[in-house]
């Protein structure tokens, strides 16, 4: 079991009022499968990545972590720093779009990780991933001149740079054309599964959807 | 209105840039207006540019000079007054007073504290009181006092009868003074622009009258062509800070227009009448504009008042002015920017603009680095100065930097990232910085100035003011009977009169010019016959030493001397040659200056003497004097000071309103920094030395051109307006204090959206 969520709630404040996007949510996800979390726009996807990546505060229920080697632990629970090291160690993310640093170049972005969790030894297996992605004349290249399609594999690459547990992805080919979208799901597939990696995945896509192991419909 | 709010950090920020804009044009038109005002005793004599010294103190010199100008012989004249100057004993004290006869020129504009109706009111043993001793309704020595100015002098200003009594010198007078017919013009250019007319080196034209010798005022007045020097500067600063402001206003402006023009294209879109939007647009614009002028006036009020540096409740009129001068830049510079901003901009015009702006830049500075430019050259060279720091330098140097940056390899990726942050701020802030420079090189420039020319003017009076009494207005002072009191250590006489060289006249001073005397010019020894001359006559004569003066003499005398030395002085900016005693013949010449110097401690003894002799001497203490030339500097440093100040602080808005524009992406990129396991110290540390680094590089771009603004004060500008030069102290203090304080601002302004969204996640 890589996450177990029982009972989460997620409240907002709009003005004086609260508003619950998120209530009594319990599932979990087992090691190396990959869901995908669907629904309609406003339902509460982004809301449910941020939470479970230690972006967000719980409000409400409990969510436990648990990894190989590694005690369990609740989200809801740890102290700033090991939730910043969960952050910076456990997982990795990519958004739709705006995932890469602009001031650094694309090979920086990988290596970024790499560089914050102090596991050295990755540095080469990082760059050969760049190779695989198909962006290895781009890594010079800053963000702002990658094409859309090649930032999200960038983020890609940038994601699964230092070997996390689990990968959160939100609509990652949500920004990308058709064919795009294909080549950047086969890829973050293609990847998720040589790692073994947790993946949680928000999306509209159908190609997607159909290579989850399951759905999860909010 | 709903809009207003949404966006009110950013329109706080145009509130704000317009608001100091406004605060500092108010500040530096009311700054310098009191400068004028405080080195002044009175505007009396800033009023009237001819003295008419009347060697015989008859009164039918006047009637003679009235008659002659009646019958049109003075075409340029447009009224005479007659007048007697001299000390008087009141209650105790020593006090000067300067009767005029107010009925003689009924047209009389003086200054904002006396104006020609008070004077008009003065009839036989009435008085204005001028100093903080006395007050309306005092009787002093048989005379009423009917209004009272504050001042740090004390000054009765009397009608000429009356003066005549508490003088004692029933019918006499000691000069005509003589206004010109543009002087009306003139005053109003000085109340607009305070020192533009001497620092355009306006001065009157000789005037000759059979008879009599017509000195120019300026050189009876020397305080004020130096206290026009001073608020010239102070001008100059001025022009700088609006130039600054201006272009931070329409930045903070612009921004805001373009982002409200998204919406205006939105609302179109939806069928909105364009003239309705623009009109809304244009009302919302002027109820920003006249809010932050307001503001910045009262703002700018409330400083002065608070630094105690002017009492702005007794010059309505000039903070009237500076209002005004205020709401008009503000509001124009509103509009300005809505208008840049709403029109298309087409990428080639926009370059050749840019070409052409640069070539006549170029051009200009090479026009004035050519002394036949003049002031104007100087003035010129100044703009284009930073004209050329925004187009060429910074853009330059944001090149360079950029490419700097790009090349340094830094092992760990988080520095990199601090490193080519900055950069990256840095280059996309080129308008702001360049704004920022300007400010910050123009508050070290001209603390630069201020503090050199304190250095050698102080310098000067070191010499110049050996301890002593100085005795002006003295033809009627016994010196053989002074000589011989035992009080009186050293007594010497100066004479004056106008000669005349070839180019036109000369001022002259005669005086026993014995080693002692020669070395208050800094010259080592006696001279017999030879001249001293200041650097204004050198300048304007093209004179150097060693070559022979031909002087024109009164009564059609001639004299040749050699000039032997060429010495500074920053009183007047009237040529003067300063001959021996011994070399010439007094007829002709008006003795009007005697110092003592007393046997030490027995000065105030000495005073009370002269003054119960001579009535009409009037006698003051060098060292008072020379404290109070240097209150003078010290009153300019804090009005510098604070202008400078008002100058960091409009451009720390600026990059303030500029971070506050970048604010959305940055507030994604700490979100992404977050996510990628960045810690939340390292991301105060990251921003602190991102901050610091780019204030850094703002302030090294100051720097040069700081630098060369004082040199242009120092080199080109005063040298051309007073023809005197000031050796540029380059005081590594002087130039770190405004560097500092810009720094500091400039890391706080860009931390500021750091810290909002910590707060706002
Ligand atoms: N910071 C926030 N403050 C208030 N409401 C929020 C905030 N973030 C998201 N919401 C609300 O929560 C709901 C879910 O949003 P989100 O998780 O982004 O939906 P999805 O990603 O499924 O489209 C939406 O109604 C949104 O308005
Ligand atoms: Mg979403």
């Amino acid at each position: 079991m890589a996450i177990q969520l029982d009972n989460v709630g997620k409240r907002f404040t709009d003005g004086n009022s609260d508003r619950w996007v998120l209530e009594n949510l319990s599932f979990s996800i087992a090691e190396a499968e990959s869901v995908a979390v669907i629904g309609p726009s406003g339902c509460g996807k982004t809301t449910l990545l941020n939470l479970l990546s230690g972006q967000l505060a719980i409000d409400a229920g409990t969510v436990q972590v648990c990894f190989p080697g590694k005690a369990a632990f609740r989200l809801n629970e740890v102290n700033a720093k090991d939730l910043l090291h969960y952050r910076r160690s456990d997982i990795g993310f990519v958004y739709q779009f705006f995932n890469l640093i602009p001031t650094l170049t694309l090979k920086e972005n990988v290596l970024l990780p790499v560089e914050l969790t102090k596991r050295k030894h990755l540095r080469e297996q990082a760059l050969s991933r760049i190779a695989t992605l198909g962006l290895n004349d781009r890594i010079d290249a800053f963000p702002e001149e990658l094409s859309g399609g090649e930032q999200q594999r960038a983020a890609i690459a940038r994601a699964l740079a230092h070997e996390p547990h689990i990968i959160f992805a939100d609509e990652p080919t949500g920004n990308l054309d058709a064919d795009n979208s294909k080549i950047v799901a086969d890829l973050l597939w293609q990847e998720v599964t040589k790692s073994n990696a947790t993946l949680v995945v928000a999306t509209h896509s159908d190609a997607i959807l159909r290579r989850a192991n399951r759905v999860i419909d909010l | 209105m709903r809009d207003l709010r949404r966006h009110w950090l950013v329109t706080l920020c145009v509130v704000a840039s317009l608001a100091l804009a406004a605060m500092g044009i108010t500040v530096v038109h009311i700054a310098s207006v009191e400068t004028v005002r405080n080195l002044e005793s009175t505007g009396i004599r800033t009023s009237y540019q001819y003295v008419v010294p009347i060697a015989t103190n008859e009164e039918k010199h006047y009637f003679e000079l009235r008659r002659d100008w009646r019958s049109g012989a003075l075409p340029t004249i447009e009224a005479m007054v007659p007048i007697l100057e001299g000390t008087t004993e009141a209650e105790g004290r020593l006090v000067q007073v300067l009767g005029i006869d107010v009925l003689a020129d009924t047209s009389g504009s003086f200054d904002d504290s006396l104006s020609s109706q008070d004077t008009g009111f003065l009839t036989q043993n009435t008085l204005i009181a001028i100093g903080s001793d006395w007050t309306v309704g005092d009787v002093v020595n048989g005379s009423t006092v009917i209004a009272s100015t504050p001042s740090r002098y004390n000054l009765f200003i009397a009608d000429l009868p009356t003066a005549q009594g508490l003088l004692g010198r029933p019918g006499q007078i000691d000069a005509v003074w003589m206004r010109r017919k543009e002087a009306e013009k003139f005053s109003f250019v000085e109340r607009i622009w305070p020192g533009l007319l001497t620092g355009l080196g306006y001065r009157a034209p000789p005037l000759e009258v059979e008879g009599y010798q017509i000195q120019s005022m300026s050189s009876w007045n020397p305080l004020h062509s130096f206290s026009g020097s001073i608020a010239f500067n102070l001008s100059l600063l001025g022009a700088l800070a609006i130039l600054v402001s201006g272009f931070i206003a329409y930045e903070a402006c612009s921004n805001n227009v373009r982002r409200r023009r998204l919406e205006m294209d939105r609302l179109g879109a939806l069928g909105v009448d364009q003239w309705q939007l623009r009109g809304t647009f244009l009302i919302e614009a002027l109820l920003i504009g006249a809010i932050g002028s307001l503001l910045g006036i009262g703002i700018a009020i409330a400083f002065l008042q608070l630094l105690q540096l002017v009492d702005v409740s007794d010059s309505f009129n000039v903070v009237l002015i500076a209002s005004f001068k205020s709401v008009a830049v503000s509001i124009g510079t509103l509009l300005f920017a809505i208008h840049l901003a709403t029109s298309k901009s087409n990428n080639r015009i926009r370059k050749s603009i840019y070409g052409l702006l640069v070539a006549i830049c170029l051009g200009l500075l090479l026009w004035g680095a050519f002394p036949v430019s003049g002031l104007l050259g100087a003035f010129v060279v100044m703009v284009g100065m930073c004209i050329l720091q925004v187009l060429i330098v910074v853009p330059a140097f944001v090149g360079l930097v950029s490419r700097i940056g790009l090349a340094v390899s830094l092992t760990r990726l988080t520095w990199l990232m601090v490193l080519r942050q900055a950069i990256k701020q840095f280059r996309s802030f080129r308008v702001p910085v360049s704004a920022f420079s300007i400010a910050i090189a123009t508050a070290i420039g001209i603390s630069l100035m201020v503090t050199s020319f304190r250095t050698n003017f102080e310098d000067m009076l070191d010499v110049r003011l050996r301890p002593g009494l100085h005795i002006e207005s003295a033809s009627e002072f016994d010196t053989s009977v002074a000589s011989e009191w035992e009080a009186v250590e050293n007594l010497r006489s100066y004479y004056r009169t106008v000669g005349r060289l070839a180019k036109g006249p000369v001022n002259l001073t005669a005086t026993n010019l014995d080693a002692w005397e020669t070395s208050r010019y800094g010259y080592d020894s006696a001279i017999e016959r030879g001249t001293m001359i200041n650097r204004q006559l050198a300048m304007q004569h093209n004179l150097k030493i060693g070559d022979a003066l031909n002087i024109e003499l009164p009564h059609n005398r001639q004299l040749t001397v050699t000039v032997v030395h060429v010495f500074n002085s920053y009183g007047s900016n009237e040529g003067r040659a300063i001959v021996d005693v011994g070399a010439i013949d007094t007829a002709g010449w008006t003795r009007d200056r005697v110092t003592i110097n007393p046997i030490a401690g027995r000065e105030a003894e000495l005073q009370q003497r002269i003054a119960s002799t001579s009535s009409n001497a009037i006698v003051s203490d060098n060292s008072e004097r020379r404290t109070a030339a240097l209150r003078v500097f010290d009153q300019t440093f804090v009005l510098t000071n604070a202008i400078a100040l008002v100058a960091v602080i409009i451009a720390v808005v600026g990059l303030l309103s500029a971070a506050l524009a970048m604010y959305g992406a940055q507030k994604q990129e700490f979100k992404l920094l977050r996510t990628v396991g960045i810690g939340d110290r390292t991301l105060v540390v990251s921003t602190l030395l991102q901050s610091g680094l780019f204030g850094f590089l703002a302030c090294v771009i100051a720097l040069p051109l700081g630098i060369s603004i004082a040199w242009v004060l120092c080199e080109m500008v005063n040298p051309r307006a007073f023809q005197w030069t000031i050796d540029l102290h380059l005081d590594p203090w002087v130039v770190l204090r405004p560097t500092l304080l810009a720094f500091g601002a400039a890391v706080a302004a860009c931390l500021i959206p750091f810290l909002l969204q910590r707060k706002h996640p």
